[in-house]
């Protein structure tokens, strides 16, 4: 070791004032021939070469105790690895982490603090950064870093790794963490995050079912005064022609009624429990237009669909009916006057591609980033919550689609949505 | 002679119904197939023609809500029943603070539309002092 960092070294050891206790921190000190490591003693060969290396073996002795009364402060666990693989340091962060007192594993291979399905890969890595000109390296962003602890169990950790030249060897200075507790509360979040979204989709969906209530009640509202007042005229007339015109409007007013109901229970039909089935594009877009009417109805919004051949994809069918439906339902609410909302679906090599297009009052360019965030909404108290698009994404990317929007204010707006094609059975069209 | 009831509603099968509930009585049915004919026909109609507005609420172009506050603030004589699909109190109370006779739901009773529109024209007739016979 040269001497500004056995100066160093010693410099702070003063300054911390700690006692350094060799074979506590990991090194062996001068009284622990016995536990050198065996490649020192290998080395030995004629007297004089003898005398150098027992020199050499000194010199390193008194760096290896320096460098660990330096690194027996450091809260993390210290591993340093000589050029041969073996473990020269080891610190009382290491003691704790691993389960191994210092003594026992120093000089032995570094393998042993490795799960076995990593040694491979690793000593590869280690041999590549000695290798290389980079002097440190954080190993977080690398594939998975576990440690193996004296008792077999493993635990995920978070690494860096530092190389130091001491006495012409190369030193790798490993120092680790146990991110454990880390891992959990991430995956504790990631649960927690798809909960809240599991929560919000169900949320739009009692939205949308509330909004479709509201319509649903006038739509059968509606017919149902019509059956009524054709019965109270069978009952208070006697011309049986005129009994007959009646009973046949009620007739019409019934599967009017039959025809609502249809379309209220394919709605709120179960998901498939068992994966994902060929969805036809087209049948979703249909019904999903069928609900639309139902929420919105309007004899002036022209609904125009230009539907293509197109292969199924792979799917639960509500999910992409709801999409669509949610769309849709904004591109109506857009246009709350008049005017056309076109529905068009193609087949675009091994995607199907479905364009929305209203016009109606358009997004503005400073609004059409945030479509996407959860509450975000440019519509009225009663029209919207804002998590209509979010879930549109939730549920287009879960099918691996893609979406777009283009929009321009007054004139109307443009969604393209498209679902990879995954299965060949069962054209629509 | 008759009296004239406007039916503003955009659905064709509701207008028949009204008109069959309405037929043999005194009243004869005026139809508007939504609010903003219906606003057309009073503009151009004279208004005295008009005993009763029957006003549905859900409808296209210038709904019920709009609809009835137009004729409230250029046609105050005009008593207005509102019959809807729509069973709402937060409606009925603010169409009643507006001055609206009586709001209905669909599906009603033939004897309960009658009665309505009889209490309406009635309010017509104080101001116009002809008396209605059912």
């Amino acid at each position: 070791m040269s001497t500004a960092v056995a100066q160093l070294c010693d410099s702070i050891q003063n300054l911390t004032t700690l006692e350094i206790d060799a074979p506590r921190c990991g090194v062996p000190g001068r009284d622990d021939r016995s536990k050198a490591p065996e490649h020192l003693s290998e080395t030995a060969g004629d007297d004089a070469i003898a005398g150098r290396n027992e020199q050499t073996q000194d010199d390193r002795r008194v760096a290896d105790r320096r460098l660990g009364g330096m690194l027996s402060v450091a809260p993390d666990a210290i591993v340093a690895v000589g050029d041969d693989g073996r473990i020269r340091v080891f610190n009382a962060g290491a003691e704790k982490l691993f389960g191994y007192p210092a003594g026992d594993i120093i000089g032995r291979p570094l393998d042993l603090l490795i799960p076995t399905r990593f040694r491979g890969a690793h000593t590869g890595h280690m041999k590549r950064f000695r290798m290389s000109p980079e002097q440190s390296r954080l190993m977080t962003d690398r594939s998975e870093i576990a440690g193996l602890r004296a008792d077999g169990s493993e635990f995920p950790a978070e690494a860096s790794v530092s190389k130091l030249e001491i006495e012409g060897e190369t030193i790798l200075a490993v120092m680790l963490h146990d991110v454990t507790a880390r891992k959990a509360a991430e995956a504790e979040l990631i649960a927690a995050k798809e909960q809240a979204e599991q929560a919000l989709i169900q949320a739009e969906k009692m939205a949308a079912l509330g909004t479709l209530a509201s319509g649903i009640g006038h739509e059968i509202n509606n017919p149902l005064y019509a059956v009524m007042g054709a019965a109270e005229a069978i009952r208070d007339g006697n011309d049986i022609d005129r009994g007959r015109e009646h009973a046949n409007d009620i007739i019409a007013y019934c599967k009017h009624i039959s025809e609502i109901i249809k379309n209220l229970s394919s709605y709120s039909r179960p998901a498939e429990k068992h994966g994902l089935n060929p969805v036809d594009v087209n049948a979703a877009i249909t019904e999903a237009v069928a609900m639309a009417r139902l929420s919105f109805r309007s004899d002036v919004i022209e609904i125009d669909q230009q539907l293509g051949t197109v292969p199924a994809i792979a799917a639960k069918s509500e999910d992409i009916q709801q999409a669509f439906f949610n769309v849709i339902r904004n591109g109506l609410q857009a246009m709350s006057r008049e005017g056309v909302l076109a529905i068009t679906s193609m087949r675009d090599e091994d995607h199907v591609l479905v364009r929305i297009s209203d016009t109606g009052t358009g997004i503005a360019p400073e609004d059409l980033a945030k479509i996407y965030d959860p509450f975000f909404t440019t519509k009225g108290p009663d029209e919207g919550e804002g998590i209509g698009l979010f879930v549109v994404r939730q549920i287009v990317n879960k099918y691996d689609g893609t979406i777009a929007f283009d929009s321009a204010l007054g004139e109307g707006t443009v969604c393209t949505i498209t679902y990879p094609v995954r299965q060949s059975n069962g054209e629509a069209s | 002679m008759k009296h004239k009831i406007l039916v503003v509603d955009d659905e064709a099968e509701i207008r028949k119904t009204i008109r069959l509930q309405l037929e043999g009585t005194i009243y004869e049915v005026l139809e508007a197939a939504d609010g903003e004919l219906g606003i057309q026909m009073l503009d151009n109609e004279n208004i005295l023609e008009v005993d009763v507005i029957i006003c549905d609420v859900r409808m296209p172009k210038v709904n019920g809500i709009e609809a009835v506050a137009y004729f409230r603030k250029n046609y105050a004589s005009i008593p207005i029943v509102v019959l809807t699909g729509y069973p709402d109190v937060q409606l009925a109370v603010d169409f009643m603070k507006d001055g609206v006779v009586d709001y209905l739901v669909k599906p009603v009773e033939k004897e309960k539309l009658v009665e309505a529109v009889t209490k309406a024209a009635r309010q017509r007739t104080m101001f116009s002092g002809a008396q209605p016979k059912v």
